[in-house]
């Protein structure tokens, strides 16, 4: 892992590496579960140029007259007759498929999703949608069905990422301990070790099994976050914010306070940023952990440290502005 | 003569500290009756009847109508049981006396219970940040469009909030929303032929297409407005939930809304020929502009988190008048509070509201394409 892939991040990809940490983070693969013919893969999607259209479902245009016909009839149709959909389409190519290798390798999709027009939350989806926007995705494919239903449990992969999928499939296969919830000492002594995997995935996994549990400690914490980079920085300061202890976040405070404080450089800021602000986006519903996550995006911005009680703090330098930086800052509204 | 003594039970407990009613509500028209029970005590020869009554007209038992009630009590000390409910609200502690009476006018006794009542009650709106289509693709707010304040105070002084009356009262907000209306328009039509259509195929399309997202016919208006799992309420957060002015804890109930909706930035349809064949796709490919239009009642409530019901004190209304394309700062517009003059909407809430989209073309011109 480096971070080399989250620096090579131009400004506009901010909203895509939002959407894989928030997908990262929320991670749950079980390598013995299948449905049907669906394997789990690593798909790259290359959307149409217009895919993320508004059209009318089962609706037409009569080339003679400009008129609305139903699709299906010919016979001219009243507009109210159809619902109004979303078009997700284009082509994918298979990048990795686990356990079943042989198989289509590369393929159209097409749908029509219902519209949302009123919404009170915003979900990854709004933010970054890989069918209309692209990237490389972790789902269950099944190439040999028409429609959305060829896609399941679709996860936006950070750059770079893809390379960890195979090896993480086999770390879950070869320690159960990854699959379900620490019982034992040994279970968490098995967790804490994995945790330092050098396979992000498996990390990861590892890291969420352990904090959702409530058995990591702000010391862990830090010393984690202080041996990660990139995208995995940012997908395990996501998940240190998101499943911090029911009694609130400040257990994790002093850790991620340090890890802003400590930040060496550009691809730090990066990724704090970008898991402060999946916070801060995606979890209304956790008042304390994203108070926390503004404050943090804050004290970023505005280059002071943020307090911890108790600690003395330094002065974070200030830094050249970081385009991408700025994107995140901006779709946080913190400038 | 005989000389009664009576164990008179409000709220049905020896306590005096809840011998207090919350005062009937407006909107919507509730009363909030308190279980009592009064018997005899000591000997007694039979049966006695006693007529209550609240001469000062802050009680009720527990009807309108019923000014007085009549009890007959157990001569072996049974309790009997009534209801009274808050007519009028209480100035001081204890100033609502019930009074009993033989059925011959001669009093027994009183007793003093509160009417508990809200006063200095605000709604307060607070205008946020303009409206523009952000890297995303939604149409948002800077920050929030409209800020809530939610607060009041609970009267008489000295009232105990712990009491099982009022213990699980909160100063809340309610919202319901009418009016919504969505447009999107786009224009400039570009044309993909399939590569089975023939040359020379010709098609004819209009220049400009709208989207026009409105609540469906069937929906009443107004609709309960809030967020997901927060109803009735606006919102259920802890910081939306506060104790009024007057109990221990207090504070004002906070919230925020911030209506988006994400334009699609382009729209498309297939073109037919004659014989029902697919011969092209027609996207129109620039956003004209989106508008939305929208109406918001929003309102200071009393919150009873046991039953999960609210009435309301104070409502403020609000609107969004905003277009994309203005060349003047797009925000909501509030207006200041008044008296609540009607019931907070319950039921579907406006999230969950079925909505109807048609897409139209829009005017009249058209566009011409050959293969």
């Amino acid at each position: 892992m480096s971070d080399k892939d989250i620096l090579a991040a131009p400004p506009e990809q901010h909203l895509h590496d939002l959407r894989a940490v928030y997908d990262m983070g929320n991670l749950h693969l079980d390598p013995t579960a299948t449905a049907g013919n669906q394997s789990w893969s690593v798909v790259r999607l290359n959307p149409d140029p217009y895919s993320g259209s508004e059209t009318l479902v089962g609706a037409a245009l009569d080339a003679k007259t400009g008129q609305l016909i139903n699709a299906a009839t010919g016979k001219p149709a009243a507009d109210s007759s159809f619902s109004s959909g979303m078009i997700e389409e284009g082509s994918w190519v298979l990048v990795t498929r686990i356990g079943v290798p042989r198989g289509k390798q590369r393929g159209r999709y097409k749908w029509t999703k219902p519209l949302e027009y009123e919404k009170r939350r915003l979900d990854p989806e709004d933010i970054y949608r890989p069918f209309v926007k692209g990237g490389t995705v972790l789902c269950k494919h099944n190439p040999e069905v028409e429609g959305a239903t060829q896609f399941d449990a679709v996860s936006l992969l950070p750059t770079g990422w893809e390379a960890h999928v195979s090896p993480a499939f086999d770390a879950l296969k070869k320690n159960k301990v990854l699959s379900r919830q620490p019982a034992s000492a040994v279970d968490k002594m098995s967790l804490k070790a994995l945790m330092a995997n050098a396979n992000a995935i498996t990390s990861t996994i590892a890291f969420r099994s352990l904090s959702e549990s409530g058995n990591l400690d702000s010391k862990t914490v830090q010393q984690t976050l202080s041996k990660a980079t990139g995208y995995h920085r940012a997908v395990l300061m996501y998940i240190a914010l998101v499943h911090a202890p029911a009694a609130g976040p400040s257990t994790i405070e002093p850790a991620l306070t340090q890890a802003v404080q400590g930040t060496s450089g550009p691809a730090d800021n990066r990724s704090a940023a970008l898991a402060f602000t999946a916070v801060a986006l995606f979890h209304p519903n956790l008042p304390q952990s994203r108070t926390l996550s503004v404050n943090l995006l804050n004290a970023m911005r505005s280059g002071s440290a943020p307090s911890v009680a108790g600690q003395k703090t330094a002065s974070v330098a200030r830094q050249k502005a970081d385009p991408y930086l700025e994107e995140l800052l901006k779709t946080a509204q913190i400038l | 003569m005989a000389v009664h003594s009576l164990d008179i039970q409000i709220n049905n407990t020896t306590a005096t500290n809840d011998d207090l009613v919350v005062l009937n509500s407006t909107h919507p028209a509730q009363q909030f009756n308190i279980n009592c029970q009064m018997r005899l005590q000591g000997p007694s020869v039979g049966n006695v009847t006693v007529v209550l009554s609240n001469p000062d007209g802050r009680l009720r038992f527990p009807n309108a109508a019923n000014t007085t009630v009549n009890l007959n009590l157990d001569a072996a000390g049974a309790f009997s049981a009534f209801q009274i409910s808050g007519n009028a609200a209480s100035a001081a502690m204890n100033d609502a006396v019930i009074h009993i009476a033989l059925t011959n006018g001669s009093e027994i006794t009183t007793k003093g219970v509160t009417v508990v009542s809200f006063d200095t009650a605000s709604m307060q709106l607070t205008q946020g940040g303009n409206y523009s289509i952000n890297a995303s693709g939604q149409y948002a707010p800077a920050g929030v469009a409209v800020s809530f304040a939610s607060s009041a105070r609970i009267r008489p002084a000295g009232v105990d909030c712990t009491t099982p009356q009022l213990t699980n009262l909160r100063m809340a907000i309610m919202q319901e929303s009418s009016n919504k209306d969505i447009e999107v328009t786009w224009d400039t039509p570009t044309v993909s032929w399939l590569a089975s259509a023939p040359a020379g195929t010709s098609i004819t399309v209009p220049t400009s297409r709208r989207s026009v997202t409105t609540y469906a016919s069937t929906v009443t208006q107004p609709v309960n407005d809030g967020v997901a799992g927060a109803a009735p309420l606006y919102d259920n957060a802890a910081t939306a939930l506060t104790t009024p002015s007057g109990c221990s804890g207090s504070g004002t109930a906070q919230s925020n809304d911030s209506p988006f909706h994400t334009p699609a930035p382009t729209t498309q349809l297939p073109v037919q020929d004659g014989s029902g064949t697919t011969v092209a796709t027609v996207t129109w490919t620039n956003r004209v502009n989106t508008t939305r239009v929208q109406h918001f009642r929003t309102f200071c409530v009393v919150y009873n988190s046991s039953t999960n019901t609210a009435f309301s004190l104070r409502e403020a209304t609000w609107d969004i008048n905003l277009d994309s394309a203005s060349a003047s700062p797009q925000h909501a517009t509030v207006n200041p509070d008044a008296a609540a003059s009607a019931d907070p909407a319950l039921g579907i809430q406006s999230n969950n509201a079925p909505l109807t989209t048609v897409n139209n073309a829009f005017g009249a011109a058209t566009t011409n394409f050959t293969k």
